[in-house]
């Protein structure tokens, strides 16, 4: 006997782009797979995916794809993982791989699984951002991320004040 | 060139011809202030551009709490310092914002800060639970503690006799919120000889939400109130051992361990614990880890905990004789019956032998889950080196254990240990699967002299019965049934011994029979053998592949064959001459 056929689901992106990709792919996203689980019949409309366009949702469905039938973390599960989440800023040699795209995309992607709710996507992003940031002096990450300072005299005082006091170490 | 960078190029020309505003006013000490707020807002603005100005505050704030990670931490769970503590709060007004906003960044704090930012710390961190690393004692200890032991959820104390002497007092108010607690004694110094021991009094008997203790060097009173509703308990070298009765009266009050550390807690004793002790159980055990000696003592009190079938048991760094592998392996015998559903994971993934002059490591099959059995040994490695410790003794010793190890699956040996010679014995018996040898030193003629002995035996065997003896030719009256030591051996490697050249002869018949026996061997590597030669290699080449690296350890070897470094013990020998046939009958028989 066959094996069932994997339900196929269309989604739309804002520029118009559709993508119609397996269900288990797309389940990947809470927000998707509840949208799933609300509409009990089946509906050939595509699902309208306002906050991301084509090329970062192609991103996007690439780490699902790759990710597929991987376990979600559950409820229970998901506080212990928060905190081991954030003891580590490790990331996978294929994550490091994906997620190694320009500035642009790279924050398009995490805003992506913020809004779609993909909880490993997001931490790779936010890893990934972290790695960028650690070790770097304040005017390194300025440069970094084409930021200017724009602190008040007083904020300028107090900060020269902080660096006086870590001097002190 | 994207719309971002057009628009920051237009910012940046702005903030310029203000700049030059502001420098030409300034000189006539005109409202330089405005002027310069309004550069800083046009910086705020073009901020408001940049990619990562897109992300939400929250995620902004998660990846702050991410880059200042703290290093995870060592064996005994102290841990390392962020190094760029505050640079994220010094970037830009946004991050400034999001960064003091987020009391998590600032809520690990350690002995080693300033004691001003420290404060600031506790400010910016409430109401946040506290991370406390204390590494020292300073006259701040009693003000720190004693305003903020309440908050504190994580306490890691790294100290020495007196710093501990002059911090316990400090420690004496509750810590309602403290699930979390890490005391390591570095040393003990010479003005405070006395142990650090761990009162009752600590915490003022109160901290509700204690789950994880590990105390390394320092002891602790069996009474100590620390002691209830733990899931997570780690005793490390503490200066004064255990009794096994006081250890086991502990763990009886402790049935909700799911982590149980053990590193010479125990007291040394000649009399076996078992007599006075009745089972404990700790029925949510996950893991167990037991490091050190007295492992014979250990295994007689692991014995005594009853729990799930499918814990872990982590051994590691077992310090002691060799001697101890047959009661370890007795002990994973006996417990067979006790772990009798499939094993998931390895139960001993390596073990350390002595790691003072030798490792013993047993790679275990971690696919097998053959119902009630340790895993099968898969692959064996023995290390060590010669010297006056490694004596007939030990040798004996650690060859008597082989019998107590599952190797009915070993693929794979590797050792620089000698082999018994004795009557050119195999340790291992036939070691039915072995594929592989790879051996160091001298113990390699061990090896063909098992392979030579084996087939010697074998023949010597068969003229007794009166059946022919088979030749390189293969006659004989009836088929011969020959089955090798070692049948499936497909590999030798050998590093570094001094060949002996009529061994290396018969070593070159054995493998030929064998090969014509269906027994042969694929692969020969040889590495720094002395006294080997072209003639010797060029023989076995003929009956399996041959990796020689050359070194014959001697400058000449024209003729290929060498003076015989073990002329003086075998005077008979003359491998120029020799005859394979003639030799095996006179060898042998």
């Amino acid at each position: 006997m066959a094996a069932p056929a994997t339900q196929q689901i269309k989604i739309r992106c804002n520029d118009e782009k559709e993508f119609t990709v397996d269900r288990d792919v797309l389940e990947r996203s809470v927000l998707i797979k509840n949208m799933l689980e609300d509409v009990t019949e089946q509906q050939d409309a595509p699902i309208p995916l306002p906050n991301v366009s084509g090329p970062v949702m192609a991103k996007v469905l690439e780490y699902c794809t790759h990710h597929r039938g991987e376990p979600l973390p559950s409820a229970d599960t998901e506080q212990s993982q928060d905190e081991t989440r954030k003891r580590t800023t490790d990331i996978s040699e294929w994550d490091q791989k994906f997620i190694t795209v320009d500035q642009e995309m790279l924050f398009e992607i995490i805003l992506a699984a913020n809004y779609l709710d993909i909880k490993s996507l997001l931490d790779v992003g936010c890893k990934t951002v972290a790695n960028m940031i650690k070790g770097k002096t304040p005017e390194e990450i300025r440069k970094l991320f084409n930021i200017v300072n724009d602190f008040t005299p007083e904020e300028e005082a107090q900060i020269k004040k902080e660096n006086e006091w870590a001097e002190d170490r | 060139m994207d719309s971002n960078d057009i628009a920051f190029a237009r910012i940046d020309e702005v903030v310029a011809v203000l700049k030059e505003h502001i420098r030409i006013l300034a000189n006539v000490g005109d409202d330089t202030t405005a002027l310069e707020e309004a550069v800083r807002v046009l910086h705020a603005s073009r901020n408001e551009y940049t990619y990562i100005h897109r992300l939400p505050q929250e995620l902004l704030a998660e990846i702050f709490y991410l880059a200042r990670h703290i290093p995870p931490s060592d064996q005994y769970g102290v841990k390392k310092l962020p190094s760029n503590w505050v640079a994220m709060s010094q970037v830009s007004q946004q991050w400034r914002d999001v960064a003091l906003g987020s009391s998590n960044l600032w809520a690990h704090i350690s002995s080693s800060y300033p004691r001003s930012i420290i404060q600031e710390c506790l400010k910016r961190s409430e109401p946040t639970s506290l991370t406390v690393d204390w590494y020292c004692s300073t006259p701040d200890d009693a003000q720190f503690f004693r305003s903020s032991l309440h908050r504190v959820k994580e306490l890691t104390l790294v100290l020495n006799s007196t710093t501990w002497n002059t911090l316990s007092s400090n420690l004496s108010s509750p810590a309602p919120k403290l699930e979390l607690l890490y005391i390591f004694l570095r040393s003990r110094d010479a003005q405070s000889p006395a142990p650090l021991i761990i009162t009752d009094s600590i915490f003022s008997a109160t901290t509700p939400c204690l789950q994880q203790v590990h105390l390394s060097g320092c002891s602790i009173h069996p009474e100590a109130p620390l002691f209830t509703g733990l899931t997570s308990l780690g005793l490390y070298d503490p200066p004064q051992r255990l009794s096994a009765q006081n250890l086991f009266s502990m763990l009886r009050s402790l049935p909700h361990l799911s982590f149980l550390g053990l590193s010479e807690v125990l007291e040394p004793t000649t009399s076996p614990v078992s007599a006075n002790i009745t089972t404990v159980a700790l029925p949510t055990l996950r893991s167990l880890l037991i490091r050190g000696q007295p492992l014979n003592q250990y295994l007689e009190i692991i014995s005594l905990l009853s729990f799930p079938r499918d814990s872990t048991i982590d051994f590691r760094s077992m310090t002691g004789s060799p001697r101890v592998l047959p009661s370890l392996l007795d002990f994973l015998r006996v417990n067979h019956a006790r772990w009798s559903t499939p094993l998931s994971t390895p139960l001993v993934e390596t073990m350390d032998l002595d790691s003072s002059w030798g490792t013993l490591q047993l790679s275990l099959n971690p696919n097998s889950n053959a119902p009630g059995y340790v895993a099968d040994l898969m692959k064996l490695e023995l290390r060590g080196e010669w010297g006056e410790d490694l004596g007939v003794a030990n040798n004996t010793t650690i060859i008597s254990c082989f019998s107590y190890l599952p190797l009915s699956s070993l693929t794979s040996l590797t050792s620089n240990w000698p082999f018994d010679t004795k009557s050119w014995a195999n340790p291992f018996g036939a070691l039915p699967n072995l594929k592989s040898i790879s051996v160091k030193g001298q113990e390699s003629l061990d090896i063909i002299e098992a392979i030579v002995g084996d087939l010697g035996a074998y023949l010597k065997t068969k003229k007794q019965k009166g059946t022919p003896v088979a030749s390189s030719s293969g006659s004989s009256a009836e088929p011969l049934v020959y089955d090798p030591i070692f049948p499936k051996l497909e590999e030798l490697h050998f590093a570094g011994p001094t060949f002996c050249p009529w061994l290396s002869d018969n070593f070159v018949t054995a493998l030929r029979v064998r090969k014509e026996k269906g027994k042969g061997l694929s692969l020969l590597e040889v590495k720094r053998c002395e006294f080997t030669s072209r003639r010797v290699m060029a023989e076995l080449s003929e009956v399996l592949e041959v990796k020689w690296d050359g070194f014959t350890g001697r400058d000449d070897d024209d003729d290929g064959d060498s003076d015989d470094p073990y002329e003086e013990y075998e005077p008979d020998d003359d491998p120029a001459d020799f005859d394979s046939q003639e030799f095996m009958e006179e060898y042998f028989y």
